[in-house]
């Protein structure tokens, strides 16, 4: 069906039902997961958290844990006002994860809803070759309409992730992707007590356009941790103290340096699963590759601590990457005569593009439809002016062992905050030592 | 003079006294009333008067006589009609001419008005262009843009200007032919008005309007009358084909016997050889001219009709297009680009190039209301009378407002600057 423009809001206005049948469903999830789910049931084994996603529940069938992923087309918000046609699986993208432990015997139903066959590949698990999910290498394609089931026995523990591998571009690109987290039988010798997960990836959803096109190799729209930009992407939450573990996945097009503020975290492991302890290395930024997985493992220290992705482009959103730049040049006075021929213009960017957020915030600068501004995001001093992949690391002295809800922006202790001692430019040179006494220490 | 700008009825009405061509008409329909006046009359009397001298010497022998054309008193009604029908014939051609004119006036105003709509759009592209290179100039200035980027605006600016300035020409060609028809001096100060009425919505049909054609057509209704007074003419002349001049007199003679004669006298032609043949072939090979010329006209009177509605409906289609799907279209496009360089998605430069580019389908949408309009002159032209949905009052709605927003209050600093 050729998809007009009636058709399409039609269709968003169902999709906009969407959510509460899949609320329910989660809901249900999460009850189920901690029923049946079995990693909390042993001791040691803390269920991972999913950054605005869930736990795929399963049900024991003869002794094996059986899931079910349905492939199908999904409506995603990476962030509200920015939605797209997507595929995933069960409803969302990235698919719920998967989580069991080394040893399981594990059956994964995977049914195609979508309109062409696609298969799973279940990327650094050790399995029989024709369980791999190689379309035509493996095993035939899953056509349309056809449920095929994967069996085997997790023999080793990490983080892992899934994806098709049959028109592997193309379905990777519009979402198809998700974790599948294998604890260790025998817990762990250095405990956990919050477990994080995300995947990295990447959206070439053009602005005002509603499906990511899977045709752009490297100049894409939106970064996403968990298919979602900041500010949309959940805190990660934890108390102080806490051991505070991050498995990230990377399954888009370009290599992510992930920054976490605050801590030196030590790379603990990947899905090579936990490493010995004299492998693990402290680091602030890790470099996690395409088509890797790294954990980063850290114990908490009270504040927000930005989480990001170091490639600066990767912390915004949609953003032209061929303008001109107007940095430093004079252009105000020249408006009232460009608004004769364009009676909406208004110049920009010659101290910088921080006034950008500025006018969008106001909202008195519309950009094209369900395109989210380049900068976003609040905090208690002032705008964030980031998108994309950006969270923040909410670490609290007072957070129960369970809560995971945002606590809201940290209360610093008096004096440890940075304070302004001038306001004028002059005042202080770097090549002058500084006359203390002229400066305006006050609050 | 002319203190009030001139809106289409203003200038036809000025066309038809002033005209040079059309007073010239004016002048044979003159000519031809006189002919007309000249053949109510019969000829006048003849008086002949004679002496003779005898050679011998003697007394003179004089005669005088006068003479009235009989015949003249015979043709006197027919002679009368055909005259009559001479001077409709002027009329006829009179009224066609003024057809021609009205069709040349409408086409010479709409095309007037229209090109100064057109240079005032170019002039506003040619502004923003101008605009363009300013920022261009500062972009380069403060490091951030190649000399190829503000070569390319150069570009852009230089060329924008100068389809303002053939604009302006065109502009100026169009006031002296509109001059030249309403009798007018170009350098006077005379304006037109300021701004093309808006085409109707919907198109005539063909059907209704051939027939009109054929029963109001001008020239048609002279050749048909042509014909009609070489039939009569035809008629009269085999009807009186024997008649020749017949004078009937009195005589009076003085012999140099000093004898006076006196007496009635007659003098007749004697059609023995003339009997008027050469005359009737002449009468009959002219009206079988002017039954092919009637008829050939019929024919190329529906044909051009055909090929004007044609023509009309093609025209409107193509304003139709512009009105419905162009202009909004590319309104739409420089919005949405607006969009974008709100968002940082795209500059400045692409902007006021794609506003660049509305300029140009803007012009290209002021020449196809100016061609639906010269289109349904030359249709009412080839009609030789009114149109339907023509006494629908037709405001002067086809606006530039849009394309160029009045200045605004910062306008006025901007012009202050360097």
């Amino acid at each position: 069906m050729k998809m007009s423009r009636r058709n399409w809001f039609w269709w968003m206005g169902a999709g906009g039902l969407l959510p509460l049948a899949l609320m329910g469903r989660r809901a249900y999830a999460q009850q189920d997961e901690t029923q049946v789910s079995a990693p909390a049931s042993r001791p040691g084994v803390r269920p991972v958290r999913t950054l605005n996603g869930r736990t795929l529940s399963f049900r024991m069938v003869g002794g094996v844990k059986e899931f079910h992923l349905v492939a199908e087309e999904v409506e995603h918000e990476f962030a509200p006002g920015s939605r797209a046609k997507c595929w995933g699986y069960n409803g969302t993208t990235p698919g719920p994860t998967i989580e069991a432990v080394e040893g399981d015997r594990v059956r994964i139903l995977v049914t195609n809803r979508l309109p062409e066959h696609t298969t799973i590949h279940w990327h650094g698990i050790l399995l029989p070759s024709g369980m791999d999910g190689v379309g035509g290498l493996s095993q035939p394609h899953i056509a349309p309409g056809e449920t095929y089931a994967y069996e085997f026995t997790l023999r080793q523990h990490g983080t892992h992730m899934y994806h098709p591998h049959a028109d592997e571009m193309l379905q990777m690109a519009v979402g198809m992707m998700g974790m599948f987290i294998v604890h260790p039988r025998h817990g762990e010798a250095v405990p956990i007590d919050r477990d994080y997960c995300f995947l990295l990836h990447n959206w070439a959803l053009h602005p005002g356009s509603y499906r990511p096109d899977p045709a752009v190799m490297q100049d894409f729209d939106l970064w996403t941790f968990n298919s979602k930009v900041f500010p949309a992407i959940d805190p990660i939450v934890a108390r102080t103290g806490e051991r505070v573990r991050i498995r990230i996945g990377n399954l888009s097009m370009w290599n992510h340096p992930i920054h976490l503020h605050g801590v030196q975290f030590h790379v603990t492991g990947s899905d090579g699963g936990r490493w010995p302890r004299a492998l693990w290395r402290p680091e602030t930024t890790e470099i996690v590759g395409v088509g890797q997985t790294r954990d980063i493992e850290f114990v908490a220290v009270p504040g927000d601590w930005a989480l990001h992705c170091h490639m600066s482009h990767h912390t915004m959103n949609a953003m032209g990457h061929d303008i001109p730049n107007a940095l430093g040049v004079k252009q105000g006075d020249l408006d009232a005569a460009v608004r004769r021929a364009l009676p909406g213009y208004m110049s920009m960017g010659e101290g910088g593009m921080a006034e950008h957020q500025e006018h969008t915030n106001m909202g008195h600068m519309a950009g094209p439809e369900n395109t989210l501004p380049m900068m976003m995001g609040r905090g208690p001093f002032g705008n964030l002016e980031m998108g994309g992949m950006f969270t923040v690391v909410k670490v609290r002295n007072d957070l129960r062992r369970e809560d995971y809800g945002d606590p809201g922006w940290y209360p610093n202790p008096p004096g440890t905050v940075a304070r302004r001692v001038s306001e004028a430019p002059a005042a202080v040179r770097p090549d002058e030592p500084m006359d203390h006494s002229k400066m305006n220490h006050g609050g | 003079m002319l203190t009030e700008p001139l809106d289409l009825e203003a200038a036809l009405k000025l066309a038809f006294i002033r005209n040079g061509e059309i007073r010239r008409r004016y002048a044979q329909l003159g000519i031809s009333h006189a002919d007309l006046q000249a053949a109510a009359r019969i000829a006048n009397p003849r008086l002949s008067l004679s002496w003779l001298h005898p050679q011998g010497g003697g007394p003179n022998e004089t005669s005088q006589s006068v003479f009235v054309t009989f015949s003249d008193l015979l043709l006197l009604p027919s002679r009368r009609r055909l005259s009559a029908a001479d001077f409709r014939r002027t009329e006829f051609a009179v009224m066609s001419a003024l057809m021609e004119l009205r069709k040349d006036v409408e086409t010479a105003w709409y095309t007037q008005v229209s090109a100064l709509q057109n240079q005032m759009l170019r002039e506003a592209a040619a502004q923003a262009a101008d605009t363009a290179l300013e920022l261009a100039q500062r972009f380069h200035a403060a490091g951030n843009i190649a000399q190829l980027e503000l070569d390319e605006q150069r570009m852009r600016a230089a060329g924008a200007r100068l389809a303002a300035l053939r604009a302006k020409s065109d502009a100026a060609d169009a006031r002296r032919r509109l001059a030249g028809l309403l009798g007018l001096r170009s350098s006077d100060p005379w304006q037109t008005a300021g701004r093309l009425p808006e085409p109707p919505g919907e198109e005539i049909s063909a059907t209704a309007v051939v027939a009109t054609a054929i029963a109001q057509r001008h020239d048609l209704a002279a050749a048909g009358e042509e014909v009609a007074m070489l039939e009569d003419a035809l008629a009269t002349t085999r009807r009186w084909r024997l008649l020749r001049p017949i004078g009937v007199g009195y005589e009076r003679e003085h012999d140099a016997g000093g004898e006076v004669r006196r007496g009635p006298g007659l003098t007749a032609e004697l059609p023995l050889f003339d009997q008027g043949q050469a005359a009737i072939a002449r009468l009959e090979a002219r009206l079988l001219d002017a039954r092919a010329r009637r008829d050939a006209l019929a024919l190329d009177v529906e044909n051009s009709v055909h090929t004007e509605i044609e023509r009309l409906q093609l025209a409107h289609e193509i304003y139709a297009a512009y009105r419905d799907r162009l202009m909004p279209a590319a309104a739409s496009a420089v919005e949405r680009r607006q969009e974008r360089v709100n968002f940082m998605l795209e500059g400045v430069f692409s902007l006021l190039q794609a506003r660049g580019e509305r300029y140009d389908i803007q012009a290209g949408w002021l020449a196809a209301v100016r061609d639906y309009w010269i289109a349904r002159a030359a249709l009412r032209a080839e009609l030789g009378g009114p149109l339907p949905g023509d006494d629908e009052p037709r405001p002067l709605t086809i606006s530039l407002d849009d394309a160029m927003p009045p200045a605004e209050s910062e306008h006025a600093h901007h012009g202050g600057d360097p």
